[in-house]
């Protein structure tokens, strides 16, 4: 997947997590660029990127995840790890 | 544009009520956890609008968790909003469910709550036998009831994924999925009156074991359950506290083309329509749905005739004309024939749901009637019945005499059966019935239901003597001749017109020419009820004496010995004759009453 289309996906989940339409994110941004950004909204993440990249983090990323950059570099490495296969995360 | 968008832009554009309908409507449909979140802020900002506050019924609901609630608690006000009402929640202390429930100055009881709702998970059941475990339950259950006065919603136990023991789980009675399983049961069984059990286990087997526990999140944030679990919870909820506040649906109105059949009735004639398994299923679930006391009712844009046909004309239809407790096909608009049904069955429109194929019918009745719930059946009439029962519109919580509802006979029928278990005493397992009889002469608007009866009785029939319908209106004009029909009721349920009598009068005697009754009220002493009835017509004919025969066939050896056990006596012509001098009334376990409509 191109990094593009991979942070565009992303954004577009930050988006519906946060429920702002306009929302610019970038490799920087964390949780204290986001007001709404706490625990709970950290879980929703989680679930928006597991369902949208069909993917499955583990409990020590899902801790560990710190800003964007961090987050789209997971997702990449994880879409790496099934060579870019859509696979079954259940 | 999602309806949650369009709600949104309409709020934004300063229509607050249309934002609701819009709102509402695109929560009809499964939203994903993330869209539900985002509907659950928004319908918090018009639940604060002035506009459509007042259109909510507020209610008071104390959630008591054992587990994180900060998801659960927006997603219940989200679907309390979706039906109309104004949720207050109160969040006890993580965990501490116990202390508030027996501390009577906890935040709980200051709270005052209309429901409380114990939302707990399978690391809540304790070690131990599981009789020990639902005592602890159940306690908890009593105390909340007796000090809040509140409706107790509590749900039942997720069995997990793991079984140490593996298949040997489910035969152990002291741990795993045996123990809970045994557990879950033992909780049903107790619940009801007050109580409403919410089946979390079922909920998580739907979903998938694997789906529903997520074990990376309980270690995250003591979530007990996945979203997508929990998303299910908060309708299943949200469903069971509608019920305790009285709120469920009563009457499925449903369209006909296309939803219980496939094809146009006008059009393609009932022999042309398309009646395959998806659809029967669908009518099958419909029944279920009326024989657990939901009414049912028809509202189709069609001919009369043309609707009724295909019921009367196909008979692997599984609904039938009497299903239906009304049956509207014309051209009017929806909305005012859904207001029309509510007013002939005596409801309210918002105890109303419609389920349509139709999406301009539907987006009428949203428009017209906000109140009514629309399922729009979309795609596949296989899932018909899947698309409805997601809904979750007639929950009860608890199964009572309303509900069983006046058509409910078969659980009439099971309920009269265990009666007759518990009550080994005859005299007043009858009492208890509760059975009020009339008893009249027969009448014009009865006549098709005595005839049936005079020519189909052959058990509980004296004679067997068989009469068209133009004879017995002959016999009502006959002067000699009297007759009486009775209906019977109980407190379980009307039987209608269920006796038919007719006497002669023959010089200083009444004589009986036919007394016949159906076999589905033998064993009532309903025998004995006419019999009072017969000595007060023999006195007011003026007879002396009562004459009768016992004339035997194949079948009616069930009226055999009636009228020696009444006191008759044969005479020398073998005929059973009573003196009325020498005649007494009978106790019967029956009150003169009117058994209310006929069936």
């Amino acid at each position: 997947m191109e990094p593009r289309q991979l942070h565009d996906r992303l954004q577009a989940i930050f988006r519906k997590v946060f429920d702002r339409d306009s929302l610019v994110i970038a490799d920087a941004t964390s949780a204290k660029d986001i007001d709404d950004w706490d625990s709970l909204a950290q879980i929703n993440l989680v679930v928006g990127a597991e369902a949208e990249f069909q993917i499955r983090f583990q409990t020590a990323e899902i801790k560990a995840l710190k800003n964007v950059g961090e987050f789209k570099a997971l997702i990449a490495a994880k879409l790496a790890e099934r060579g870019g296969q859509p696979s079954a995360t259940r | 544009m999602s309806g949650l968008s369009r709600a949104r832009s309409l709020l934004e554009g300063g229509d607050p009520v249309a934002a609701a309908a819009e709102l509402r409507a695109a929560l009809a449909v499964p939203l994903e956890y993330l869209e539900q979140m985002n509907a659950a802020k928004l319908a918090a900002r018009l639940a604060a609008d002035p506009a459509v506050a007042p259109t909510l019924t507020p209610v008071r609901l104390a959630v008591l968790g054992s587990s994180t609630t900060a998801q659960l608690l927006p997603l219940l006000r989200l679907r309390g909003f979706q039906e109309g009402l104004q949720v207050e929640l109160y969040d006890a202390p993580l965990g501490a469910y116990p202390q508030e429930i027996l501390d009577p100055a906890s935040g709980l009881y200051a709270f005052k709550p209309q429901a409380a709702l114990l939302y707990v998970n399978y690391r809540d059941a304790r070690p131990g036998p599981a009789e020990a475990e639902a005592a602890r339950w159940q306690s908890l259950w009593k105390a909340l009831k007796d000090r809040a006065g509140c409706a107790v919603l509590m749900n039942n136990f997720d069995a997990p994924v793991e079984r140490p023991w593996g298949n040997l789980e489910a035969g152990l009675a002291d741990r795993g999925l045996g123990r809970l399983r045994r557990l879950n049961a033992l909780l049903a069984e107790s619940a009801g009156s007050g109580v409403a059990l919410l089946d979390q286990e079922h909920l998580s087997a739907v979903l998938g074991k694997e789906r529903w526990h997520d074990p990376r999140f309980w270690e995250h944030s003591m979530q007990a359950m996945s979203f997508e679990g929990l998303t299910r919870y908060a309708a299943e909820a949200a469903a069971l506290l509608l019920a305790v506040l009285g709120r469920s649906r009563k009457c499925l109105v449903v369209d006909l083309d296309n939803t219980l059949w496939g094809g146009v009735a006008g059009d393609d004639g009932a022999a042309g329509l398309d009646l395959s398994e998806g659809y029967l299923e669908f009518q099958r679930y419909l029944k279920a749905l009326k024989e657990r006391g939901v009414l049912l009712a028809v509202c189709s844009k069609n001919e009369e005739a043309a609707a009724r046909e295909p019921f009367e004309k196909r008979p692997e239809m599984a609904l039938k004309l009497d299903d239906f407790a009304a049956f509207v096909a014309n051209w009017e608009d929806k909305a005012a024939n859904l207001r029309a049904i509510a007013r002939t069955l005596s409801l309210t429109t918002d105890a109303l749901a419609l389920a349509d194929d139709n999406p301009t019918e539907c987006a009428l009745v949203r428009r017209f009637c906000p109140e009514v719930a629309v399922v729009e059946l979309s795609g596949d009439p296989a899932e018909f019945a899947r698309e409805l029962d997601r809904r979750r519109l007639f929950e009860s919580a608890a199964v009572s005499a309303e509900d069983s509802g006046r058509a409910a006979h078969f659980q009439a029928e099971s309920q009269r059966r265990k009666l007759s278990e518990a009550a080994t005493d005859v005299d007043a397992f009858l009492k208890d019935l509760d059975m009020r009889a009339a008893a009249g002469p027969f009448e014009e608007k009865d006549l098709a239901r005595v005839v049936q009866l005079i020519n189909k009785t052959n058990q509980f029939n004296l004679t067997t003597r068989r009469a068209t319908e133009p004879e017995t209106r002959a016999l009502m004009k006959d002067p000699d001749v009297r007759t009486l029909s009775v209906r019977l009721a109980d407190r379980l349920g009307d039987y209608g017109l269920v006796s038919a009598v007719i006497l002669r009068k023959r010089g200083a005697c009444l004589e009986i020419d036919t007394w016949l009754m159906s076999c589905r009220v033998l064993g009532r002493r309903l025998e004995w009820f006419v019999f009072n009835r017969l000595l007060a017509e023999a006195r007011a004919a003026g007879a002396a004496s009562l004459v009768g025969d016992y004339l035997p066939t194949a079948k009616n050896a069930p009226a055999k010995n009636l009228l020696p056990s009444l006191g008759f006596e044969q005479d020398k012509d073998g005929r059973w004759r009573l003196e009325l001098a020498a005649a007494k009334t009978l106790e019967v376990p029956i009150r003169n009453g009117t058994a209310t409509t006929a069936r």
